[in-house]
C-alpha cells in the first residue's frame, strides 16, 4: 500500500482532481482496490468533501471486508447529503457486516424500494421485533429469501407448521443442497442447533456443518468438517477464521496462528481474528507478540470484556502491573456495565 | 467453555465404590426446599449445605442439616436437623433435644468454636435472619445471635458464612456473602422477563437481573460480641452474586485470604493486607473469570492441593453448558486456569453445587468431586436432555497429573440421580477413609459410604488450638510421604455451603510413613517427622502431640 501510493504522488503530480478521480474509479471498476482507494484519498486531500470520493471509498471498504471503515466514511458522506438513498443504503448493508442490525434498521426505514423493505424486515426479525417482522415479510413478493426469512419468523413465534409449510415453498424453488443450506440457517438463527446439524450435513456444505458443530460443543466433529471446508477452497476465509478459533479454544494455538493471520489479511476489521491470535500467542508464551494483537483487538472492540482480560493478562506477562490494573479495571466496569442493564427490579 | 472428547478410558481401577447408606442410618427425613415440581422463586432452587460435625466431643462425626421452607403451606417437617452419630453406622435425630429445630429458608453453615469453650457452634444463613448456636456443652444449644450482635439490619439473603480469625488472635471472626435482594412481591414473574426464560421456557428469575448482593465481615471480640467492620475493612463496596465463603491462606504469608464463589459474575477474593482491611483482587490473581475471561455460575468451592506442590489451589463448580474450574496456585496467591488440560472439559452436562479436592481413594493423589442437580424441575418435560435430577461425579486423579471422569465405575451412590447441591466429606464411620453426605431437594439426605481398598493407607490429624482459636481454623498442615507433599487448611467451610470433617484426611497410598508440618494461625509451627500411617493423630498446639489412634478411634 506504502509502495503504491509513493507511485500514485508522483503519477499525480500534474493532475486535476477530475483525472485523478477518473483514475480511481477506473481502478476501483478493474478491481485494482490498492491503487483506487489511493487515488480517492488524494482526491479527499485535495477536496475532503467530494462526495464521490467518499462514496467510492465506501464501496471499495466494503468490497475490501472493511465495514467499520466503510461505516465511517458513509457517514462523512451522509452529513453532506443525509438523505441520499445509495448512502443509506449502503451504510445499512455495512452495518449488517457487522451484524449490528439495531444500527441498520432506521437507515433501512427511510427507503422504500422492495430491497431495503426486506432488509428492514430483517432488521426487526433480529431486534426481537418478530411480529412486526413476520407482517412485513409477509407483504413481500415471494423469493427464496423472503420465505427463508418468514419461516425463520414462524419458528421465533413457536409456530412450527406454518414454518415447515414456508421452508416446503423452499424446495419448490430451489434445488434441493440450496433449499437444505436455507433450511439449516433457519434452525441455527432458532438455535435449534440440531436441526440446523442434519440439514447443513444434507447440504454438503461444510463450513455450515463445522459452525453448527461449534454450537452443539462437538469440537472434534467441528474441526474436521471446517478442515474439509479447507479442503475444498483453502481460500475460505470464515472457515480459517472458526478453524483458527476452534483450535485456540481447545488449546492447540501453533496451527492456528496461519490460519488466523490469512484471517487478518482478508478481514483486517474482524476484532475476533486478533483477539485469537493473540490469545494463541499467550498461550504459547509470547506476551511480546500477543501484545499489539489484543490492544488491536481491543480498539476495534472495545466493550468486549475478555478482550480487556487478555489484554491485563499480556501486562501482567511483560511486568507492567499498572497497565494491566487499567485492563482489568475495565474488564470489570464493563461486567458492572451489562449487569446494571439487566437489572429488572430498580 | 466447549466440552472436550472424553479421550480412552485409562483402565486403572478405580478401587472405591460408593454406596449410599442414608435410609439404613435412620436418615429418612426429606429436606424440603420449595416446590417439587415448579419452583416460582430462585429462593426456591439454591438449596443448602450440610454439616459433618462432633457437637458432643465424642470423635464421632454427627450431621447437620439446615432446611428451606415452601411458598404457601410450609411443610411441619421442614426444620433444620442434628443427628447424633450412634457410632454403629446409624444415627438419632435429636433436633429437639437440642434446642435446633427451626423453620425457614437456611442456606448454609459454618461451624467452629466461637467462643473457644471446647465445643464446636453452628452458624446457619438464611433468606431472612442469620442465627448463631452456641452450643451449650450438654447436647444443647442456645440462640444467641443478638447478644454476639450479629443481627443484620433489614432483610438479606445470606448464603455463604465462614468463621475465620481474620486477625490472629485466637478469635474467630465471621465472612459473610449475600445472594442477591430478594423480595418476592417485586419479583417478575416466571416468563415475564428475558432474565426469567432458560432455552426459550418460562422459569424463575434471576440471578441475572436481580439487585447483586454484598460481603459482610464482623469481628470477635474475643467476649463472644461481634461488630460490623466490613466497610473498616474495605469490603463495603463490592457486590456480587456471593454464594459460597471461605477463608484460607493462598498466598501463604500467615494472614487468611477470604474467597467467595459468585453466581453469573466475577467471583471475588479479598487479599488480606494484615492491618485489618482487605483488597479485592480477583482478576488479577486469575480466580474472577475463566481463561477466556468469561463470568461462570459460581456455586461451590473445594480447596485442597491437587497437583501435590505444597500450595492451596481451587475447584469451583458452575451451571451445566460449561465446565468446573481448576485453579493452580504459585503459592503467591497467583492462580492459573487448568481445567482444560487437567481433564475437567469433558463434563458440562449438569449443574453443579458441592465441590470437593479429595483423596477419596487414599492412593495419595487428591481426586475431584461434584455434587450436582438442575435447578428447573419444570424443564425436564419439555427437554429431556436437562433431567432434573443427576449423577454425581468423581474427577480421579491419574498419575499422569490429568482428571479421569468416573459416575458407574464409582458405585451406586455415585451413579443414583437426584437434585443434590451442598455435600461434606467425612469419615462417619471412623475407618479410615472419606464418606460423602449430600443434600438432595425435597428428599431425604444421601448418605454415600465408601468402602475403598484396606492396602491403602492414610492418615489424619485433628488439631486443637491454645494460642490460635480451639478449632484451629486456618491451620496448615503439610504432610509429606513417597517424595510428594500435600497440603491442606482446617477451614469452616467449603463444598457448598457446607462444613467437612475438621479432621484432615491425608490418602498415602502405599506409603507407610509420612512427615508432617503443621503452621498454625498464630504463627506457631510444629513438626512431626516418621509419623506411623492409618492413625488419627490429635495435636495440641502448645502440648504437642496428644494421641495416635487406631480406627475406629476410640479415646
Amino acid at each position: 500500500m506504502v509502495l503504491v501510493t509513493c507511485l500514485a504522488l508522483l503519477l499525480w503530480q500534474g493532475q486535476t482532481t477530475p483525472q485523478v478521480f477518473a483514475d480511481a474509479a477506473q481502478a476501483l471498476q478493474a478491481n485494482r482496490l490498492p491503487e483506487a482507494e489511493a487515488g480517492f484519498r488524494e482526491v479527499l486531500r485535495r477536496e475532503p468533501n467530494n462526495l464521490g470520493a467518499l462514496g467510492n471509498l465506501g464501496v471499495l471498504y466494503s468490497r475490501q471486508n472493511r465495514p467499520a471503515l466503510a461505516i465511517d466514511t458513509y457517514q462523512r458522506a451522509l452529513r453532506l447529503v443525509p438523505n441520499e438513498p445509495g448512502l443509506l443504503l449502503n451504510l445499512g448493508l455495512a452495518h449488517l457486516k457487522l451484524d449490528d442490525y439495531t444500527s441498520a434498521k432506521p437507515l433501512f426505514a427511510r427507503l422504500s424500494t422492495p430491497q431495503a423493505r426486506e432488509l428492514h424486515a430483517i432488521c426487526q426479525l433480529q431486534t426481537g421485533e418478530v411480529a412486526a417482522a413476520t407482517a412485513a415479510l409477509e407483504q413481500l413478493a415471494p423469493t427464496p429469501a423472503v420465505y427463508h426469512f418468514l419461516s425463520l419468523a414462524y419458528v421465533k413465534q413457536k409456530d412450527m407448521p406454518r414454518a415447515e409449510a414456508t421452508l416446503a415453498k423452499l424446495y419448490a424453488v430451489l434445488p434441493a443442497a440450496q433449499a437444505h443450506y436455507l433450511e439449516g440457517r433457519v434452525w441455527y438463527d432458532a438455535a435449534l442447533f440440531d436441526k440446523a446439524l442434519a440439514s447443513f450435513v444434507q447440504s454438503g456444505n461444510q463450513l455450515e456443518t463445522g459452525k453448527t458443530l461449534i454450537s452443539l460443543r462437538r469440537s472434534a466433529e467441528a474441526a474436521a468438517a471446517l478442515r474439509r471446508a479447507l479442503a475444498e477452497n483453502p481460500n475460505d476465509v470464515e472457515a480459517q477464521y472458526f478453524l483458527g478459533a476452534l483450535l485456540v479454544q481447545e488449546n492447540d494455538p501453533k496451527p492456528a496462528i496461519p490460519l488466523l493471520t490469512n484471517v487478518t489479511t482478508a478481514r483486517p476489521d474482524l476484532w475476533g481474528t486478533h483477539y485469537y491470535l493473540g490469545k494463541a500467542q499467550l498461550l504459547l508464551g509470547n506476551a511480546k507478540a500477543a501484545l499489539p494483537l489484543l490492544e488491536t483487538a481491543a480498539k476495534r472492540a472495545p466493550e468486549e470484556a475478555p478482550v480487556h482480560y487478555q489484554l491485563g493478562r499480556a501486562f501482567q506477562a511483560l511486568g507492567r502491573p499498572a497497565d494491566a490494573k487499567l485492563a482489568f479495571a475495565k474488564v470489570a466496569k464493563l461486567q458492572r456495565q451489562a449487569n446494571n442493564e439487566s437489572i429488572m427490579m430498580k | 467453555m466447549k466440552p472436550q472428547p472424553k479421550g480412552k478410558p485409562s483402565g486403572l481401577p478405580f478401587k472405591s465404590r460408593f454406596t449410599d447408606v442414608a435410609a439404613a442410618a435412620g436418615l429418612t427425613a426429606p429436606v424440603i426446599y420449595g416446590g417439587v415440581d415448579r419452583k416460582d422463586y430462585l429462593l426456591e432452587t439454591t438449596g443448602s449445605g450440610v454439616a459433618f460435625l462432633d457437637y458432643d466431643n465424642d470423635g464421632w462425626l454427627d450431621l447437620f442439616i439446615p432446611s428451606g421452607a415452601r411458598f404457601g403451606t410450609n411443610p411441619p417437617e421442614a426444620i433444620n436437623r442434628l443427628y447424633k452419630n450412634n457410632r454403629d453406622g446409624t444415627f438419632t435425630d435429636v433436633t429437639m433435644k437440642a434446642g435446633l429445630a427451626r423453620q425457614g429458608w437456611a442456606c448454609g453453615v459454618a461451624v467452629a468454636d466461637y467462643n473457644n469453650d471446647g465445643f464446636e457452634d453452628i452458624f446457619v444463613s438464611y433468606w431472612g435472619q442469620n442465627v448463631l448456636y452456641r452450643n451449650n456443652g450438654d447436647g444443647t444449644f442456645t440462640d444467641v445471635t443478638k447478644e454476639a450482635g450479629l443481627v443484620l439490619p433489614g432483610r438479606h439473603w445470606t448464603t455463604g458464612c465462614t468463621f475465620v480469625d481474620t486477625n490472629r488472635d485466637g478469635h474467630l471472626d465471621l465472612f459473610l456473602s449475600t445472594y442477591v435482594d430478594f423480595d418476592p412481591a417485586r419479583i417478575p414473574k416466571p416468563g415475564q422477563n428475558p432474565n426469567c426464560n432458560w432455552k426459550g421456557i418460562p422459569v424463575n428469575c434471576g440471578p441475572r437481573g436481580l439487585t447483586q448482593g454484598r460481603f459482610f465481615l464482623f469481628r470477635n471480640n474475643g467476649k463472644g460480641v461481634y461488630s460490623d467492620v466490613t466497610k473498616a475493612a474495605g469490603l463495603g463496596e463490592a457486590r456480587a452474586y456471593g454464594l459460597t465463603a471461605i477463608a484460607a491462606d493462598f498466598d501463604e504469608d500467615g494472614w487468611p485470604d477470604l474467597y467467595a464463589a459468585c453466581d453469573s459474575v466475577s467471583s471475588v477474593y479479598f487479599r488480606n493486607k494484615r492491618d485489618g482491611t482487605f483488597e479485592e483482587e480477583a482478576l488479577p490473581r486469575g480466580v474472577a473469570v475463566n481463561e477466556d475471561g468469561m463470568e461462570q455460575a459460581g456455586m461451590g468451592l473445594g480447596v485442597g492441593d491437587y497437583n501435590l506442590d505444597g500450595h492451596l489451589d481451587l475447584f469451583k463448580t458452575h451451571f451445566s453448558d460449561d465446565t468446573h474450574i481448576l485453579y493452580r496456585n504459585d503459592g503467591q496467591g497467583n492462580f492459573t486456569d487448568t481445567t482444560k488440560v487437567s481433564g475437567l472439559g469433558v463434563e458440562t452436562r449438569y449443574v453443579g453445587w458441592g465441590a470437593g479436592i479429595v483423596d477419596l481413594d487414599n492412593d495419595g493423589r487428591p481426586d475431584l468431586f461434584v455434587a450436582s442437580g438442575a435447578v428447573y424441575p419444570e424443564i425436564e418435560a419439555k427437554l429431556p436432555s436437562y433431567p432434573f435430577k443427576n449423577p454425581r461425579i468423581i474427577f480421579r486423579a491419574l498419575p499422569n497429573g490429568s482428571f479421569e471422569e468416573l459416575i458407574d465405575e464409582a458405585g451406586p451412590g455415585i451413579a443414583a440421580a437426584h437434585s443434590s447441591r451442598g455435600c461434606a466429606f467425612g469419615d462417619f464411620d471412623n475407618d479410615g477413609d472419606v464418606d460423602i453426605l449430600i443434600m438432595n431437594m425435597n428428599e431425604p439426605v444421601s448418605l454415600l459410604r465408601n468402602d475403598g481398598d484396606p492396602a491403602a493407607n492414610w492418615l489424619k490429624v485433628l488439631l486443637t488450638g491454645t494460642k490460635s482459636n480451639r478449632s484451629a481454623i486456618g491451620a496448615q498442615v503439610r504432610v509429606r510421604y513417597g517424595g510428594r507433599v500435600q497440603v491442606q487448611e482446617v477451614l469452616s467451610q467449603s463444598s457448598y455451603l457446607s462444613v467437612n470433617d475438621r479432621r484432615l484426611h491425608f490418602g498415602l497410598g502405599a506409603v507407610k510413613t509420612a512427615d508432617v508440618e503443621i503452621r498454625w494461625p498464630s504463627g506457631a509451627r510444629q513438626t512431626l517427622a516418621k509419623v506411623e500411617a492409618n492413625h488419627l493423630l490429635l495435636v495440641n498446639e502448645t502440648g504437642g502431640i496428644t494421641g495416635r489412634l487406631r480406627p475406629p478411634f476410640v479415646r
